[in-house]
């Protein structure tokens, strides 16, 4: 089969191949070592294993490019993992929304205990002790 | 009473509450203040909250919601720890709320007397979200800024729970009561020059505050009906203290 000079070239292919086989190996390390959590490794090695797929049917790819008005395949393959990025990127904003919400939570309600605390420690120092309240 | 580094002015606010208002509790929540604001207050009377790190005016305004429904008060008045806020105002800004007329009662700069300037950028600002707040519940708002108001029970458990915007509440949090159906009233009260410190406001935020306000507003009033619903939820309220000025 001929290839087309602006096609997908195998080179293009083994490289995409070894870039996402690296990437999910080291995502898969990280999820080993504890550095990072099961559910926040899922979309990286959905990323890795989308960019894998379209390395291997990369015919299948290129047919999608050109289904898609894309001309030039690589381009496709760019727009699919700028894609895959965004969605991280939006996933990432959700869960760095909610810690901020359940920090603040925790901090509002570590200062009320505390001062709390505070108040019942004199409270009771003051029984011990025997003295009537301050003025 | 939220605070951040008001260690000057926090001692003789107190005291103007004490002589003001005798006989209500008062509460300090120092946001992170890196100076002797929480040993201050705390010698002038106040029960003190403090915050483990900095988590904004809303924040700190939240948390003293958050206690005045852990200690079953009916009524809390929030006021700016700088001194601006003149005490003597508080019982007519409670007035409307004790008396069951209004839910919520803020305290107008610009309906009485106004006793100090603003910036020209920020007036056009304020100017700006009070007509958008008037125009989205369809009732007169003058000053959705002030940090000074009155509110029941049935108000502050509902922004005790997590309806309560938390960065710099202003017009959307005024929409957000509307909209699930608390009756909020503006009552005039005068302002007092700034006893020292620094003010909160600087104008190179103004626009992240402009468009993260406008965003804020309008999702407040996409969310509406979903929150109209939670508000009808009784809030149970032991018995207890009566008045509280925060």
């Amino acid at each position: 089969m001929q290839i087309v000079s602006y096609g997908l070239q195998p080179r293009t292919q083994m490289l995409i191949i070894v870039v996402s086989v690296t990437l999910l190996g080291v995502v898969l390390h990280m999820v080993r070592k504890r550095h990072v959590r099961e559910q926040y490794s899922l979309l990286w090695i959905a990323a890795c294993v989308v960019l894998l797929l379209a390395a291997v049917f990369i015919r299948a790819v290129e047919s999608l490019s050109r289904a898609a008005g894309i001309f030039y395949p690589p381009a496709f393959l760019f727009l699919v993992a700028i894609l895959l990025i965004v969605v991280l990127q939006v996933h990432f904003s959700v869960v760095i929304s909610s810690l901020k919400e359940q920090s603040r939570s925790l901090t509002q309600d570590l200062g009320l205990l505390q001062s709390e605390l505070h108040r019942l420690r004199r409270e009771l120092d003051r029984e011990i002790t025997g003295k009537p309240p301050e003025p | 009473m939220p605070a951040r580094n008001e260690a000057e002015s926090i001692g003789p606010t107190i005291q103007r509450i004490r002589e003001a208002l005798p006989g209500v509790a008062i509460l300090v929540v120092s946001d992170d203040s890196t100076d002797r604001t929480a040993e201050i207050a705390e010698s002038a009377g106040a029960t003190v909250v403090r915050l483990a790190h900095r988590l904004g005016y809303g924040g700190a305004v939240q948390t003293g919601f958050k206690y005045a429904v852990a200690s079953g008060h009916e009524y809390i008045v929030q006021m700016d720890a700088d001194g601006q806020h003149d005490p003597a105002c508080a019982a007519a800004l409670l007035a409307p709320v004790a008396a069951g007329d209004a839910d919520v009662a803020i305290g107008s700069r610009f309906l009485g007397e106004v006793a100090y300037r603003i910036p020209a950028a920020r007036r056009v600002g304020m100017r700006f979200f009070a007509k958008v707040a008037t125009l989205i519940t369809g009732q007169r708002f003058s000053d959705p800024t002030s940090g000074y108001q009155a509110m029941n029970r049935k108000a502050f458990a509902y922004f005790s729970r997590d309806n309560y915007p938390s960065d710099f509440p202003d017009a959307d949090a005024i929409v957000c009561l509307v909209l699930a159906g608390f009756r909020v009233v503006e009552v005039p009260v005068r302002m007092l020059p700034r006893l020292k410190g620094v003010s909160m406001h600087s104008n190179l935020r103004s626009v992240y505050y402009v468009s993260k306000m406008i965003l804020s507003i309008l999702m407040v009033a996409l969310r509406a009906p979903r929150k109209r619903v939670e508000s009808r939820r009784q809030i149970p309220h032991p018995a207890g203290q009566d008045r509280n000025a925060e």
